[in-house]
């Protein structure tokens, strides 16, 4: 049996566009998408996942910079893939009916950038 | 992003073929698009029953080609609906069979390859950010491509609101906004479709670039989030956007969210989940097996003839004629011989015993096809893949596994949805496993006689029959995962598709096209057979023995009154009357006829068991032995090895010299067959070891078949036999031996 080939994509950007008191870049808020609470969202920003798994969710949309909304934790996870992600939002957030479950062992390789106050996620 | 070239502007012809010059010449369409686009309703919306099912060769993929008549300018248009996919660019099945289509360099069987005349690219119009990456594949494949903008009632009432007009001009090619479900649209897509260009712009060839690509078109092309083309809220086209009805649209958007994400919720949970899929899966058996047999009825009235259909015929030369169903009229038309029986009880039987299951099938595939389009399947797939994930088996297995439990047949051909190879295997090798309905004869013969009296306990050994087989057919898979086929898991990602009401158009086509490919697949399969069958049961023809020659001179002599019924030996009653024997003599005719009746019993018994297929069984006998099965239950379970529903009408025939095996007291009659010493062939041991070979044994030649040809390979038909027939074998044999040793006799 081969090892399985993964894939990792890091799109690690600041959180505050560079404008901080001390002049550095602070460290992203990244949690796991399987630790986001229901009706949380955020943007994708890193993934861990076995290439086929990855290339089938980025081309159902679940794509780095993609905004997601949480809907349902646990097994299955359920995400709602927000449209006209990639641009910075400012679209209408909740113009969206794509909605996909994932295996739990998926979510949890799956890093979100809140883009809301989540102050039950575990940090990663 | 790329400006498209001049030329392809919209003089440009379709495939090479001019537009609207009246040509005839057939245009080939390839219909694409994302999964849960309302892709297949939209094919059913254009071509109706206008269709063939067909596959592409060395795939398992299906290939539905249709024919729908173009506009007044062009002929017909050939529209092949190809499967649904997410992206061209990505490894799986789906995508190579519609790259290679689009390549032209894949057909369906029986089609020419080739370029497609034009592409039909179907977008859900509440979902366009994510479809549009397909259409942007498409468009830099630089074929005649339409867009048609499908689900546009859902997208209006949803507040999506789509500019057609500035999608067309970022695309660069023509798009329609349509409504599969009601009709809306369709002949402008037709039309549309007849007059397909090369689209004037391409997009970026890159992943990344293409994605970019989609969000500034969306960003473009959704009206709300544009600003404001104007102060007064005017779209382009003139058409006022009315702010409050864009926010009662969100709201309602989001007020479906909401009752979504608590459906999901339900559906997907581990105990509530369960509940409601166990309510939902009971209700569709219920409905699948109880309604199924009244044309499962009529259909065998119509093979075999009915009683009660006859009674009411009039004049009696139609009872006659038609009494026997068509098998009873083949016999009635043709002079008896080696060719009537071929056509009346090879063919005629062999097309009945193919037919039969139709009902069933069709009825499974009508509730699946609903349940599919309600958006249920897809969290009911999640839910069993928590039930199923611990053998090995994904969520997908699910649909396969539940179509098994009226055909294996249909059940093997529905694995193709399983996108993990080892996984599909690994389901197709366990689902004869599933008790199927070719196996309910015989659960009926053998609970009839453990349990005569006591439907209770009767009925519970027939749930218990279906666990055996649902928990023989899981552990199996664990074993095989484990061993043969072993491979981690893949973890299942599936979209989940927005609830809505069923569409009974889109179930009722699909159950056509399933139907008529289980008849064509599997029904040539059972003919041929069911022809072997009736050879290997009728060959070679026998000598009448000499109790039953004597037992005709006996009829034709008391016919003529040269006997009296007190002249009848025993000898050559051939099996004891003391009753009637003892009755005084009324009647010359009926009781010539009781004599022929048993000169009948006789020979037919004789001939079953002196044919080929029985003489197997005598030669196999002693390997059946330590089951607890004598020659005749032996040439009953060899005669069965290619169909197990013949068992209960070859024993009828062993025993009572009787064929049909539903005349009334029939099953009491193999029920109090005997042994050659005597002793019952019947025994409590030997029925649960009956039953539980017939639960786990393979025992149909036309699932091998399917098998073979779905798992690509003879061996994992063979695998698929050894392995049942050895687990069926053990387990009869361990229960068998079992109880004897309990001292159940």
């Amino acid at each position: 049996m081969a090892p399985a080939k993964h894939q990792t994509i890091s799109l690690v950007s600041s959180c505050c566009g560079g404008a901080c008191a001390h002049g550095q870049r602070p460290e992203p808020v990244r949690v796991r998408l399987s630790d986001a609470e229901v009706g949380d969202s955020g943007v994708v920003c890193h993934h861990n996942l076995d290439i086929r798994d990855a290339e089938l969710l980025r081309a159902m949309g679940l794509r780095p910079r993609a905004r997601v909304r949480v809907c349902k934790r646990g097994e299955p996870c359920i995400v709602e893939v927000l449209a006209g992600c990639g641009h910075g939002g400012g679209g209408i957030e909740d113009a969206c009916s794509c909605r996909i479950g994932l295996a739990g062992s998926l979510a949890r390789l799956v890093m979100i950038e809140p883009t809301a106050a989540t102050p039950a996620l575990a940090v990663v | 992003m790329s400006d498209g070239c001049d030329r392809c502007g919209e003089q440009a012809s379709v495939g090479g073929k001019p537009a609207g010059t009246g040509t005839v010449a057939a245009l080939h369409i390839a219909l694409l698009g994302n999964p849960n686009t309302g892709k297949t309703t939209l094919f059913n919306r254009l071509c109706g029953l206008r269709h063939k099912t067909s596959n592409f060769p060395g795939t398992t993929q299906d290939a539905r080609i249709g024919t729908v008549r173009g506009d007044d300018a062009g002929g017909e248009l050939h529209v092949i609906d190809l499967p649904g996919i997410y992206s061209l660019e990505i490894e799986q099945n789906e995508s190579e069979v519609c790259r290679r289509v689009l390549a032209g360099t894949l057909a369906a069987k029986g089609e020419q390859a080739g370029e497609p005349d034009a592409v039909c690219v179907v977008v859900d119009a509440t979902n366009l950010a994510r479809n549009l990456l397909l259409v942007g594949e498409v468009l830099a494949r630089r074929l005649p491509t339409v867009v048609a903008l499908n689900m546009i009632d859902l997208a209006r009432r949803g507040g999506f609101l789509v500019e057609p007009a500035e999608l067309e001009r970022q695309l660069g090619c023509k798009v329609v906004e349509c409504c599969a479900r009601s009709g809306e649209g369709i002949d402008q897509l037709i039309s549309a479709m007849s007059r397909a260009v090369v689209p004037s712009r391409t997009p970026p060839g890159s992943r990344e670039g293409l994605e970019a690509w989609t969000d500034e078109v969306y960003a473009l092309c959704v009206g709300h989030r544009h600003p404001p083309a104007s102060a007064g809220g005017e779209r382009e086209g003139g058409q006022a956007i009315d702010p409050a009805a864009v926010a009662s649209a969100a709201r309602a958007r989001a007020r479906f969210g909401l009752l979504t994400d608590r459906l999901d919720r339900v559906f997907t949970h581990p105990l509530l989940g369960m509940v409601a899929f166990l309510i939902v899966m009971s209700a569709l058996l219920y409905v699948v097996f109880q309604i199924a047999t009244y044309p499962m009825d009529w259909i065998s009235a119509i093979f075999d003839g009915s009683e009660d259909w006859v009674a009411a015929w009039q004049p009696g030369w139609v009872q006659e004629l038609l009494g026997g169903g068509l098998t009873g009229f083949v016999e009635h038309l043709m002079p008896e011989g080696i060719l009537r029986d071929l056509l009346a009880q090879g063919v005629v039987s062999g097309i009945g015993a193919t037919v039969i299951f139709v009902p069933q099938i069709a009825l499974m595939f009508f509730l699946i096809s609903l349940l599919e389009d309600t958006g249920y399947l897809a969290r009911a797939a999640f839910l069993m893949d928590r039930v199923l994930g611990p053998f090995g088996l994904p969520g997908h297995s699910f649909v396969p596994l539940l179509s098994s439990h009226a055909c294996a047949l249909p059940g093997i051909m529905a694995t193709r949805v399983i996108p993990d190879r080892r996984q599909r295997l690994l389901t197709i090798l366990v689902a004869p496993f599933m008790t199927c309905s070719a196996r309910l004869p015989v659960y009926v013969l053998v609970t009839m006689l453990l349990f005569r009296d006591r439907p209770g306990l009767a009925a519970a050994a027939f749930i218990g029959c279906y666990a055996l087989g649902v928990l023989a057919g899981l552990g199996s898979a664990l074993l095989l995962g484990s061993t043969l086929l072993r491979g981690r898991p893949r973890p299942m990602i599936l979209e989940l598709p927005t609830y809505k009401l069923p569409s009974i158009r889109t179930a009722c086509v699909t159950t056509w096209d399933r139907s008529i490919v289980f008849l064509k697949n599997a029904g040539t399969n059972i003919l041929a057979i069911s022809i072997v069958l009736w050879w290997l049961g009728t060959y070679p023809k026998v000598d009448p023995p000499p109790a039953a020659t004597q037992l005709r001179m006996m009829a034709a002599e008391m016919r003529e009154g040269r006997l009296a019924d007190s002249n009848i030996h025993d000898s050559a009653r051939g099996t004891p009357s003391t009753a009637s024997q003892a009755a005084p003599f009324a009647d010359r005719e009926s009781r010539a006829a009781e004599l022929e009746a048993k000169a009948d019993h006789l020979e037919l018994s004789n001939a079953k068991a002196r044919s080929f297929a029985g003489r197997m069984g005598r030669f196999l006998q002693p390997v059946f032995a330590p089951l607890g099965y004598d020659w005749q239950l032996t040439v009953g379970v060899v005669t069965s090895f290619a169909a197990r529903e013949v068992f209960v009408s070859t024993m009828a025939v062993i025993v009572t010299g009787r064929e049909d095996a539903e005349e009334e007291g029939i099953l009491e009659e193999i029920g109090a067959a005997k042994r050659e010493d005597g002793s019952p062939v019947f025994t409590t041991a030997t029925c649960w070891s009956l039953l539980v070979y017939y639960v786990l044994a393979m025992q149909c030649l036309p699932t091998l078949a399917v098998t073979a040809r779905e798992a690509g390979g003879l061996k994992w038909a063979m695998l698929q036999l050894l392995w049942m027939s050895a687990v069926a074998y053990l387990a009869a044999l361990l229960v068998y031996q079992g109880l004897r040793l309990a001292g159940v006799s």
